[in-house]
């Protein structure tokens, strides 16, 4: 049975394979349109979106439309193809070329030769002129589907700053791009991925300021990758980064295109997948999980004093939890009397040790917060009654957990939503078990042994070759005024040094505003 | 090569700062207060001159044999029999110290855990060692490097805490025995001193090797002025009861309260010290695998990374029966030890290589 079952999957693995490898490379026209057709039929079959549709130019030659229902824009077609091809009188010599020049008013078009590129052509919405005695095929830049409008990100949202998020159309959110940085220097080279997917992947980057080295390196990581489909930026990401077994983000998404510009100008590389909000940087680094786009918006005293709150809201997130655990279980000194006894006193009733009862109130904070996500809206009130209810009241009356620990919970919870970047919240928020476990175990020593052990580990690990404690460890001085703080943008001289040191500047010396320097016309 | 890895000469002195400094704040007050009393202030002094001079011999014979550390210097200047022998000496003595240095830390943790047997303490730390080790030089420097304010400052801060309760007057009169007693209380700090050879396994690995001397120096510098510091605060606090206080640091953290809030501190000062415990034991860890892969010419040291680890938890109950015999030897054959391989040996391996050196450059000149 299990034989035969090992004996079946190899069968069909076969098939598979079969069935993936693509008509043979590089098939010319051929000459003659019913044989072009034909392939193209076969290829097509049971494909009932695709629109065949032949017709004689200039009432002589037979010519053929071949395009993807939905996907293109068949009224710019109908009357800028089809009507000028019919009526038009055309000569006998219908060369593909002469007849672009003379007769089809499309701004965007291609010479092909070859049935791959026709077939690539149709399934990206490019409607394909084949005709008859022609070993070229036209192929009409006339692609048209439904799109996302431009909406305010949800998962970053911002209190100043622009409000337009990147869509899942690939092309909107190269515009996107364009739009913020006009300087010719922002390139942007294409690449196909995925077997069957062929999804369109973009390289972003700004020259003179990225060092080219990393272009070469993201391209090879990107070349290497073989998979039939790829529907989100989080296959690539997972299978270009460095550590595949760290629980950090090696590499920074967002759905912002200011966030994507600012990392551009500071010389990192941009990812854009087609299909997608989600847009990739790299290389990244852990301070940059904790920066959020506003911190560069708001005046800097502010954005300092957020930025300090914030950095001490992670390390709460990541250790709240074990502290009060181990404060509770081994360390009672250090807590002050009065405090112990009323932590003592509300404790009196709770059957678990601190750990069990850290352990369900944090599991229990986790599933609702997961349910809040995927629940319809509509039930979305409802979890959260029920939550609040549930946990903050039930729980502490019945005696299954006490009170300040429903606060920790809530403050650690408060805490890693503080996290700019929701996934560099979760690996915080995984990391706060192991640590409720030592601190259970071993104390604030064992708190101590699992910090020492998570900061190792950041030090281990790159993102695409840049350390991963930049600019803390290894220390760069000139760094620190844009991490630890946000110094105000006239001291944002340099550029954060990635690797290499060319352009290193990104603004004039001695911005800084005084009346006396001008711009005073009195 | 064995290390791919480069680290600055800031990182080198961040490393080394905790690898002194660590059992210097914990024991040290008491060690040189039962010795020199009210002067244990001026024997860090003497003792810093010990590892001064371990910088300028350490980095002399870097100088003259670049790109290498000490274990393959003892080769190129004793000749491969003798070279080796003295090479395993090394691996051994470090070895052996490690082990000991674990012990400490895991007795010292002990007094707050109770229960837990002895072996998960430190069992538990050399395991997070290994994770450091196996990361190579980068990663020991970086989190060295990370960790590095977390060790200082909290210890600044306390000593700004207590600072109401300190009573200067304590350490009159100054020199009132005469040197003898600040030169006798010298003898077990020169031994962590003396640690500073250390630099010798992170030498080859500097992108800006100039400075590795300087640095060397100026981390000596800068623990001699915390340890007189940290000697000079608890004097101040405990007077004449230093000498009888195992742990005075910890005993100044319990005085610190701030609001009635901020209290008992002492395992605050544990979690601190536990940092500095683990730049140290990684550090002696680390060179005492990269000292035995390269003693074995291996050509990765990787793989004998866990079974050092585990040899370095067997040496931390080696003869070591219990606190009393560790304490013991802390005081007096540990640092002779230390002094002899860390500062003596080269020294004499400096002044044969001279030998050496000068020989050669007259055969050389003799032939040519």
């Amino acid at each position: 049975m299990n034989r035969n079952a090992r004996k079946w999957w190899r069968m069909n693995k076969q098939k598979l394979q079969q069935q993936q490898q693509m008509p043979e490379s590089s098939t010319q026209i051929a000459k003659e349109l019913a044989a072009n057709e034909a392939v193209l039929r076969e290829l097509y079959t049971n494909c009932t979106d695709v629109v065949y549709r032949s017709f004689l130019i200039g009432g002589s030659t037979k010519a053929l439309v071949i395009y993807i229902d939905g996907l293109s824009n068949t009224e710019e077609l109908d009357r800028s193809v089809l009507s000028s091809l019919m009526n038009g009188k055309i000569s006998k010599e219908t060369h593909a070329r002469k007849l672009v020049e003379k007769t089809i008013s499309v701004s965007k078009w291609r010479e092909i030769t070859t049935l791959e590129e026709c077939i690539e052509s149709i399934s990206n919405g490019c409607p394909v002129l084949l005709i008859d005695q022609q070993e070229a095929a036209l192929s009409f830049g006339l692609e048209k589907w439904e799109k996302r409008a431009i909406e305010e990100p949800v998962a970053e949202g911002v209190v100043r700053g622009p409000r337009e998020g990147f869509t899942e159309s690939l092309n909107v959110n190269t515009s996107l791009l364009r739009r913020l940085i006009k300087s010719p220097a922002l390139k942007m080279e294409l690449m196909q991925i995925g077997g069957y997917t062929k999804t369109k992947v973009i390289l972003a980057y700004i020259d003179g300021i990225v060092d080219p080295t990393l272009v070469t390196e993201l391209k090879a990581r990107l070349n290497r990758i073989d998979i039939d489909g790829v529907l989100e930026s989080g296959y690539i990401e997972e299978l270009i980064e460095d550590h595949p077994s760290s629980p950090f983000p090696q590499i920074l998404s967002t759905e912002r295109p200011d966030v994507a510009c600012g990392n551009l100008l500071e010389g990192r590389v941009v990812i854009l997948v087609d299909g997608t909000p989600f847009i990739l940087i790299a290389p990244t680094t852990l301070i940059a999980l904790l920066q959020s786009s506003e911190d560069y918006y708001q005046r800097s005293f502010a954005s300092t004093a957020i930025r300090l709150l914030r950095y001490v809201f992670t390390v709460m997130s990541f250790l709240l939890p074990s502290l009060y655990v181990a404060l509770i279980t081994f360390h009672h000194e250090m807590v002050p009397t009065s405090l112990l006894i009323s932590m003592a006193s509300s404790r009196e009733a709770v059957p678990f040790p601190a750990l069990v009862e850290a352990l369900i109130m944090e599991i229990t904070f986790e599933a609702l917060r997961e349910a809040g996500v995927r629940l319809p809206k509509q039930v979305g009130a409802a979890v959260s009654i029920v939550g609040a209810l549930v946990i903050g009241q039930a729980a502490v009356q019945a005696g299954l957990v006490s009170a300040p620990m429903v606060i920790v919970v809530a403050i650690t919870g408060i805490a890693s939503f503080m996290i700019p970047h929701y996934i560099a919240g979760i690996a915080i928020r995984l990391l706060r078990f192991p640590m409720m476990f030592l601190a259970g175990t071993l104390g604030l020593l064992g708190i101590m042994l699992g910090i020492i052990a998570t900061v190792v580990h950041l030090c281990t690990i790159r993102s695409v070759g840049v350390p991963y404690l930049t600019p803390f460890a290894p220390m760069k001085g000139k760094e620190l005024k844009d991490a630890l703080v946000r110094a105000p943008w006239w001291m944002l001289n340099t550029r954060p040094r990635l690797t290499g040191e060319s352009n290193m500047y990104r603004q004039a010396q001695g911005l800084k505003p005084d009346p006396s320097k001008g711009g005073d016309t009195s | 090569m064995l290390e791919t890895g480069k680290i600055s000469a800031l990182q080198l002195g961040m490393i080394i700062y905790p690898v002194m400094m660590s059992t210097a704040m914990l024991a040290g007050p008491n060690v040189m207060a039962k010795a020199a009393m009210n002067d244990l202030w001026i024997s860090p002094i003497w003792a810093s001159l010990i590892g001064f001079l371990c910088v300028y011999t350490t980095h002399q014979l870097y100088a003259k044999y670049p790109q290498k550390t000490f274990i393959e210097q003892s080769e190129e200047i004793l000749g491969k029999l003798f070279g080796k022998l003295l090479g395993f000496f090394y691996v051994c003595f470090f070895l052996q110290l490690n082990g000991f240095i674990v012990r400490e830390y895991a007795d010292f943790i002990s007094i707050f855990l109770i229960k837990t047997p002895l072996s998960l303490i430190s069992g538990v730390l050399v395991l997070v060692c290994a994770m450091a080790v196996m990361g190579g030089v980068e990663v020991v420097a970086r989190s060295a490097q990370f960790f590095f304010p977390l060790f200082v400052i909290p210890l600044l801060v306390m000593i700004g805490l207590i600072f109401p309760d300190l009573e200067p007057r304590n350490i009159f009169p100054i020199l009132g025995n005469g040197l003898i007693p600040s030169l006798k209380g010298a003898i077990t700090p020169q031994g962590w001193f003396s640690e500073v050879f250390l630099i010798s396994f992170l030498m080859p690995f500097l992108t800006d090797e100039k400075k590795g001397k300087r640095y060397g120096m100026i981390t000596v510098g800068l623990v001699m002025i915390s340890m007189i510091m940290v000697n000079l605060v608890t004097y101040f606090l405990m007077g004449e009861a230093t000498g009888r206080i195992l742990f005075p640091v910890m005993d100044t953290a319990r005085y610190v309260s701030v609001a009635d809030f901020f209290e008992n501190l002492e395992s605050g000062v544990m979690a601190i010290w536990v940092i500095g415990a683990f730049v140290k034991v990684s550090m002696f860890y680390y060179a005492t695998v990269l000292g035995a892969a390269q003693w074995l010419n291996l050509t990765t040291y990787r793989p004998i990374v866990l079974p050092i680890g585990l040899l370095t938890v067997i040496f931390s109950f080696w003869g070591l029966p219990n606190l009393a015999v560790v304490g013991d030897l802390h005081l007096l054959v540990i640092p002779v030890l230390l002094v002899s391989f860390c500062c003596l040996i080269p020294v004499i391996l400096l002044v044969i290589s001279a030998f050496k050196k000068s020989n050669t450059a007259y055969k050389g000149a003799g032939s040519g």
